[in-house]
């Protein structure tokens, strides 16, 4: 019988808030990320709305301006929360146990910041304005910084990550959609599962909120270009779209007799996994998966922990607040569920948090094993109970008393990809 | 979940697909490895006479032609070359193995691909540059439409996986990966792995990148890795050679179909053969320079061997990672003889590089095919331009020529900038 695979290690950074606690605490409050913000203030984007992340950067890191100026957002949230997971798991300072652990990270589009390639762009530009390429390539590429296209690269971040706290075992970097944070974590889990490395770490990290992010969003019609007010709202009549968030998590995972030799008390493991891909739409491209797709996902998830569906208490959708992308989750939901011993409750983030794409699951992932400790879930915000399309299954209003002890984290792609893990409360 | 439920499920090579400089068929691009003949040649792009990158791999106008008219409707709607790339090796792949993806289980079928750093066109920034040099935001938020149909604001990493998918209905886990250098060798080994652990039965596993615009042709440049030498293109990517100068550019993709063995054999599949073990690990060295002693690049290797449940003995050949570059090659080379003691010496190394360039992301994708080959045929092709030995490169290159020799198990390695490295290992198949 193959061993729990549990969480010993955690820590998330959120627009809520740069801990568990701040954020968790922000959630049962129904307090919201989600504002106006100043990067877009002067700008004309439909949507100039996103949920940003304060606090964390060079200086907050100890970090060398060598190490930081490769380094952007998602850098930074990486290395915070992975240095905070593996200290909250007691791992850190044991001897030679930094080198046989792993790392599986989730990472979204890495943006490049213009200045620093307008220099050498500027510097290029012929009398018409256009861009002169033999006066790029002769000389003025060298306007731009040496080492800049490290930053462009997606791993660069998890490397950064190994070498400041050591790590050497198994690894991959995925990405870049919400889809790609779950599959960070079945990897890690199965790593374990199969005794490849004793302890994995498993993260994922969403985009900054830029001019490129906020057009890419856009350009796939992702998001709330019409309430100002109150934008992103799951599952909601009303909703439109959804918005840009920042942030992410990491969990340290661990086989269970591993953490409980060291004196912790795990309160969550990992049972299922579930991957599929199937638009919804293939005629407009990037409609993101079909009901299908996602409740074949789901359904997987449940049956590889050997679990049925009457025994999942809640689902924590992907619910983005798209019109498309809702209507699809909540169908697969409601069939899946249909049977009248399922009591399941659905809850989404989104609507205080914003989408944090690559970032979403590992998040949710540790706001699920919270909880089951806390035996409450939040409000979905932004959705009141009467206007939602999934009625008195999804949370709303205030913090809802109940101890589940099995959640589905549902996490997709705007591409098709659809993933689902189960995961279930140990005591 | 949680771990390989059935160690019986084994993991067979159907099929393989490759779009690269060395054209677009398998069997013609492996007659032209073990000919020794490059498909690295002086850069053809518009403006780019003066860039300081000029030999490059380059897909061929008429072969990128076939394409196009192979899908003419991606072609018309999809932004980047690599996208195409990927859909033309995995039809390849999946018509070597002779699955009809209509008529298979759709549930059972997956996509796992390898993509590399988005690509960053000046295009998407120069418009928009002020007559003092800073970008225009607010000119930007309202001509955002209009930016250029390669740009990394309409393309994402998730595009040629999911239009894989799309195209040939296959409904199984689906992934991407951006481990850099080390990306499609991860993406075979994970997905060597889903059908292992009964996730899938079939998988398309590869990558295709395309660095060739631009910024990247400057990319490697700054980072002080590209050859920028004016040689000539076929003799510029010289690995393990002592007047190695950096490394060559290449763009393509190469694909592969993994099979569940049952699944293979009932259908009645040829099998190039078996993929046996796959291991990772990352340096934890330094972001811009590889360890020079090999320590990951070890531990990789030693880990996939692990898997594979093989002593080191075992292995014949290696496809190396081998970029020409003057810290891998050494530390590749270190990395081997400190994972196979004496026996390096017997091993056959080569590296597929001055044949393709370096496809980035997908490197490890062709290599694969490569690699595969030389387990199915019993042959090896020569590792080009290796005229100056280098007494700290001092394993068996097969510099002379393509080599014949019995193939009983092969490893092929991929290594990432920043520190990833990946290690995959074909053995013949037996019954």
């Amino acid at each position: 019988m193959t061993e729990d695979v549990v969480i010993s290690g955690r820590s998330l950074a959120t627009a809520l808030g740069n801990s568990l606690d701040e954020t968790w605490e922000s959630l049962l409050a129904g307090r919201r990320g989600i504002r106006a913000v100043d990067t877009f203030e002067g700008t004309d984007f439909p949507c100039r709305q996103a949920a940003r992340i304060t606090g964390i950067d060079e200086q907050s890191l100890d970090l060398s301006r060598r190490e930081s100026r490769i380094m952007d957002l998602h850098s930074f949230i990486l290395m915070k929360c992975s240095v905070e997971a593996m200290d909250a798991s007691g791992l850190a300072g044991l001897e030679g146990a930094a080198g046989d652990t792993g790392f599986f990270a989730a990472i979204g589009m890495v943006d490049y910041r213009p200045e620093d390639l307008t220099g050498g762009i500027a510097a290029s530009r012929d009398e018409q304005g256009e861009t002169d390429y033999d006066r790029f390539f002769e000389k003025n590429y060298r306007e731009i910084f040496p080492l800049w296209p490290l930053s462009m690269l997606n791993n660069i971040a998890l490397c950064q990550v190994a070498v400041r706290l050591g790590l050497r075992g198994e690894n991959t970097v995925f990405s870049p959609h919400a889809d790609s944070g779950l599959q960070a974590v079945a990897e890690a889990t199965a790593t374990i599962a199969e005794g490849r490395n004793r302890a994995v770490l498993a993260a994922g990290t969403g985009e900054k909120v830029s001019d490129a992010s906020q057009a890419r969003a856009l350009l796939h019609g992702i998001l709330d270009t019409r309430h100002q007010a109150n934008p992103c709202q799951p599952f909601s009549v009303n909703r439109e779209g959804s918005v840009l968030g920042e942030g992410g998590g990491v969990v340290l995972l661990e086989p269970r007799s591993r953490i409980i030799e060291r004196g912790l008390d795990p309160a969550v493991a990992i049972s299922g996994y579930g991957a599929t891909f199937g638009q919804a739409n293939p005629a407009q491209g990037t409609t993101g998966p079909s009901r299908d797709a996602i409740a074949r996902a789901m359904k997987t998830a449940i049956e590889s922990a050997g679990r049925r569906p009457e025994e999942v208490d809640l689902v924590i959708a992907h619910g983005d607040g798209t019109l498309n992308g809702d209507q699809q989750e909540w169908d697969a939901i409601d069939a899946l569920f249909s049977t009248p011993r399922s009591k399941i409750r659905l809850y989404s983030s989104k609507g205080n948090l914003g989408n944090l794409l690559a970032g979403a699951p590992l998040v949710d992932l540790i706001l699920a094993e919270r909880m089951i400790t806390a035996g409450v879930i939040p409000p979905v915000f932004g959705t009141d109970e009467t206007e939602s399309i999934a009625g008195s299954r999804l949370v709303t209003g205030e913090p809802l008393a109940m101890e589940p002890q099995v959640i589905l984290i549902n996490a997709f792609s705007y591409e098709g990809q659809a993933n689902s893990l189960l995961i279930e409360a140990v005591g | 979940m949680g771990g390989i439920k059935n160690r019986n499920r084994r993991v067979v090579v159907t099929g393989l697909g490759m779009a690269t400089p060395l054209g677009l068929s398998v069997s013609e691009s492996w007659d032209k490895a073990l000919q020794g003949i490059s498909g690295i040649g002086p850069l053809n792009y518009p403006d780019a006479a003066s860039a300081p990158v000029q030999a490059v791999g380059q897909v061929s106008e008429s072969d990128w032609n076939e394409i196009v008219a192979a899908f003419p409707e991606q072609a018309a709607t999809q932004g980047e070359k690599r996208t195409l790339y990927a859909l033309w090796a995995a039809r390849s792949a999946l018509d070597d193995s002779g699955i009809d993806a209509g008529n298979s289980d759709p549930g059972r079928s997956g996509v796992m691909l390898a993509a590399g750093a988005p690509i960053n066109r000046l295009e998407d920034i120069g418009p928009w540059i002020d007559p003092e040099g800073n970008f225009d935001s607010r000119r930007f938020s309202n001509e955002f439409e209009q930016v250029h149909r390669e740009s990394i604001m309409r393309n994402n990493t998730h595009r040629p996986s999911a239009l894989v998918a799309a195209h040939y209905g296959l409904g199984g886990p689906n992934g991407t990966i951006s481990s850099a250098c080390a990306s499609a060798t991860q993406a075979l080994g994970l997905a060597f792995r889903s059908i292992q652990r009964g996730e899938s039965d079939v998988m398309l596993a590869g990558g295709a990148d395309s660095m060739i615009n631009p910024v990247g042709l400057v990319f490697f440049v700054l980072l002080g890795a590209a050859n920028t030498t004016r040689d000539d293109p076929g003799s510029a990517c010289r690995p393990f050679d002592r007047k190695r100068a950096g490394l060559v550019m290449g763009e393509g993709a190469g694909v592969v179909t993994l099979e569940e063995e049952q699944h293979a054999l009932e259908r009645g599949a040829r099998i190039y053969g078996e993929v046996t073990g796959y291991g990772s690990s990352m340096d934890a060295h330094q972001v811009t320079a590889p360890d020079p002693k090999g320590v990951g690049a070890a531990r990789s290797m030693a880990t996939a061997l692990s898997d594979a449940g093989i002593a080191p003995e075992a292995v014949d050949y290696i496809n190396a990672h081998g970029t020409g570059t003057k810290l891998n090659d050494m530390a590749e080379t270190l990395a081997i003889r400190n994972t196979f003691g004496e026996h390096a010496n017997r091993l056959m190394v080569n590296s597929s590089k001055p044949l393709t360039g370096h496809l980035l992301a997908a490197s490890g994708g062709p290599e694969f095919v490569f690699t595969a080959l030389s387990v199915h045929q019993d042959r090896v092709h020569p590792t080009l331009n290796l005229t100056n030995p280098d007494r700290k490169c001092d394993l068996d290159y097969v510099s002379e020529g393509q080599r014949q020799a019995v193939i009983g198990t092969a490893l092929s390695n991929s290594f990432g900038f920043g520190g990833q490295n990946a290690s995959i290992i074909i053995s013949k198949y037996r019954q």
